[in-house]
């Protein structure tokens, strides 16, 4: 075989493998170069929006925005602008504000108030911070390469094993990257216990941060002045975890739910128990979807 | 930019885009080269060609005095060593030095504290400066014995030195062998293309499929986060890190080597299936072939080789081997590894009892010898590495569990196990060459390795030589 045929060959049977595999096989577990689409997406991209959803990990799993959308027919946009362990500094609460469509009639702001996200250790958003100051290259990259390298994520020999000899793990942990900043997520079997322990210990030395509470409620009048429409709730959890929330952090939420509506807030109260959670924090993919519907039909009540 | 990354894809991409319209001329053949090694270079930290731009220009300008004035080139020599051995000095052992004088002025019951008075800029490692100090300097010492015409012209002597391929982790190639082939436009031909690619592959197969794939259950070992113990788990960490570094650095050495066989250059080989020497001489043939040979012309041989008497060939081969220690690193681990080599090659010239034993016992045993030195190079300090040693000689027993927690990795463990094994039938048995080549097993390897790339590599990880 002569050298430019081997090189050929080499290339076409390297081709027909990989559609191979892409075929025959499921998608990897773990694909890094989706999860970076999406926070690099959320963050980076430039799409606005009339409605944005603020919040910590209990609103990018607990948000659906197509949910929520169908209450308004279709006719307005909205994404999930929620992070890890975000907290409400001036820097998020402007970042949210910069992801609205400035020239829409509507422009709503929803905030998932959690005790946690008033805190001194959320105020530094972390998460957010991450991918915000990555390189240009990387966000290049998270734009516009990750979409098509999410499709050449690599695989896992254990992964192939249990896929060719192995029945389906009834134990899995599932999370969905969907386009409109949400992870649905569920876990089975659930256990409602799990995040308790690491919230016994997060409100040591970190309690909700009256500066925080003051600087959101002055956002929150500086929005109305500006014809923001801005809604708050406290995102829906286990009676346990929120009990927790409540003895340990320092949050009162009564005091927080009047300062929101003196400011010109406009609150969404919501029965908890409706709700399931997977893991004692956040909600299972069902849960979430019914939580954003019911959003949806308290903002277009409220808005009528 | 590290040759396993989406950025390295990039710049190739444009590289040998533009490449066939500047290789034409000399001037922009030798200009190209310089400028985009140096910005390959300069990916890491503009600042570092700073570095490389200072100690090539003390190469250049003493070659040329060393030329122009030969009475006085033993004293421009000496220049260009201090000013490269200086600079190596200062980025690369400034703690270590700083340590053991603190360690001596203690054992003299005085207490210094130089390690934490070192200035903040000699901390910072440049990546690869062992690799082209090293390079630059044979550079001189070549032009000082009179077997090398040096250039006269700055842009030659920079792409000689900085060409990216091997740059910052080798092979250390020799101006003699570059120089001369960089002078033409040279046609690349299919097979030479074809070459070109299998060696791109195969370098990219070793680093991403088999070396970071295994890095996980190498890294957990070491940082005590695994959870398991005992002799036969210590055996199988070690063994898979012997295959780590490996194919760490040999796939490093092939996709150089490529690159440059794309461009129409030949880098010599770097490295030889070490693990199925059967000496430890041998081992050290077949191991970074590029650096053997250069302390061997640049250190061994100037102290007098093995031709001056038993006791001083083994002082000297000591020596050369206790400073290729100090090259890999500025740790004693280093020199421990150095020190257990030196120990067996002196053991194996004196005895010759690698000649007594048939091969199949040979090559595991010299492997063993090998894989007991990686322990050093690997451990985070001697007393780790002690701790490793003893506990694999302990025989105690293991909790073979780990196979199950880290299958992935004994999967590609076994993989790069077994291409040794087949390589060595390859090159021992002539029907097994024969039969792989009418079948034209090469374009299937290259294909399966390829679709490897993509769908099973591992975590991308920065190369492990070039922290040297």
């Amino acid at each position: 075989m002569k050298a430019k045929t081997k090189i050929l060959a080499s290339l076409l049977l390297g081709i027909v493998i990989s559609i191979a595999i892409k075929l025959l096989l499921p998608s990897p577990e773990q694909n890094k170069a989706l999860v970076d689409e999406f926070w690099i997406s959320k963050t980076h991209a430039n799409n606005r929006n009339n409605v944005v959803f603020g919040g910590d990990s209990r609103i990018y799993r607990g948000i659906s925005t197509k949910a929520f959308t169908k209450q308004f027919n279709g006719k307005i946009t909205a994404y999930n602008f929620g992070y890890s362990s975000a907290g409400f500094s001036k820097d998020y609460l402007t970042f949210l504000e910069n992801k609205l469509d400035s020239s829409a009639t509507i422009k709503i702001i929803i905030l998932g108030i959690t005790p946690h996200s008033l805190t001194p250790n959320a105020l530094l958003s972390e998460d957010l911070n991450t991918y915000s100051t990555i390189s240009n290259f990387k966000k290049y990259q998270g734009l516009y390469l990750s979409p098509v390298l999410k499709h050449f994520s690599p695989y896992q020999p254990s992964e192939l094993k249990t896929y060719l000899f192995e029945e389906k793990p009834s134990n899995y942990y599932q999370q969905k990257y969907n386009s409109d900043g949400w992870v649905a997520s569920n876990k089975i079997p659930g256990d409602t216990s799990e995040a308790i322990t690491s919230y016994l210990s997060v409100f040591n030395e970190n309690k909700v941060d009256e500066s925080a509470i003051n600087g959101l409620i002055q956002q929150v009048k500086y929005w109305n002045t500006k014809g923001i429409s801005v809604f708050g709730f406290r995102p829906p959890t286990t009676t346990e975890m929120r009990t927790i929330e409540d003895s340990l952090s320092g949050f009162n939420d009564e005091l927080i739910i009047l300062s929101f509506k003196k400011a010109g807030g406009k609150w969404i109260e919501l029965d908890s128990k409706k709700f399931k959670s997977y893991d004692g924090s956040h909600l299972r993919k069902e849960s979430a979807e019914e939580l954003s519907e019911i959003l949806g039909k308290e903002v277009v009540k409220a808005l009528q | 930019m590290i040759f396993n990354s989406l950025i390295f894809l990039f710049f190739a991409a444009v590289f040998f885009g533009l490449w066939p319209f500047f290789k034409k001329r000399n001037t922009s053949r030798w200009s190209f080269i310089v400028l985009m090694s140096f910005i390959f270079y300069g990916w890491w930290d503009w600042r570092f060609l700073f570095l490389i731009i200072g100690s090539g220009l003390i190469d250049y300008i003493s070659a040329l005095l060393i030329q122009k004035h030969p009475k006085k080139r033993r004293l421009f020599l000496v220049l260009s060593l201090i000013g490269n051995l200086g600079s190596l000095s200062v980025f690369k052992y400034s703690l270590f030095f700083a340590n053991v004088l603190d360690d001596v002025f203690q054992l003299i019951g005085v207490t210094t504290n130089f390690q934490n008075n070192i200035p903040e800029f000699a901390l910072i490692l440049p990546v690869g400066i062992s690799f082209y100090t090293f390079q630059s300097l044979s550079y001189t010492i070549d032009v000082y014995r009179g077997r090398l015409q040096p250039t006269k012209n700055l842009i030659h002597f920079f792409a000689y030195l900085s060409m990216f391929p091997q740059l910052v982790a080798g092979p250390i190639v020799r101006a003699k062998d570059l120089l001369k082939q960089l002078t033409q436009d040279r046609v690349v031909s299919h097979i030479q293309k074809w070459h070109a690619i299998k060696l791109m592959v195969y370098g990219l197969f070793q680093k991403v499929v088999i070396a970071d794939n295994l890095s996980f259950f190498i890294d957990s070992a070491f940082e005590g986060k695994s959870g398991f113990d005992g002799s036969g788990y210590w055996w199988i960490v070690m063994l898979a890190f012997s295959f780590q570094i490996y194919c760490d650095f040999s796939g490093y050495s092939l996709i150089a080597r490529g690159l440059a066989k794309y461009m129409g250059y030949h880098f010599k080989l770097n490295f030889n299936h070490p693990y199925l020497s059967k000496s430890l001489k041998e081992f050290w043939s077949r191991w970074h072939i590029s650096l053997s040979t250069w302390f061997r012309d640049y250190v061994y041989i100037p102290l007098g080789g093995s031709k001056k008497g038993v006791a001083r060939g083994v002082l000297v081969l000591w020596t050369t081997m206790l400073l290729s220690g100090l090259w890999h690193g500025a740790n004693y681990t280093f020199l421990v590894w150095a020190g257990i080599h030196s120990f067996f090659l002196m053991l194996e010239r004196l005895t010759k009892w690698n000649y007594k034993l048939a091969t199949p016992l040979i090559i595991p045993i010299i492997f063993i010898q090998a894989l007991l030195a990686w322990v050093y190079f690997r451990a985070a300090d001697i007393f780790q590495g002690n701790e490793i040693i003893l506990k694999l000689f302990s025989f105690s027993p293991s909790n073979f569990n780990f196979a199950d927690v880290y299958f992935d990795s004994m999967v590609f463990l076994s993989l790069g196990i077994l291409i040794e094994i087949a390589v060595w039938f390859r090159k021992n048995r002539t029907n097994v060459a024969v039969w792989y080549k009418r079948n034209q097993l090469d374009v299937i390897m290259v294909s399966i390795a390829l679709v490897m790339i993509i769908f099973f590599r591992g975590e991308g990880k920065q190369f492990i030589y070039f922290q040297f």
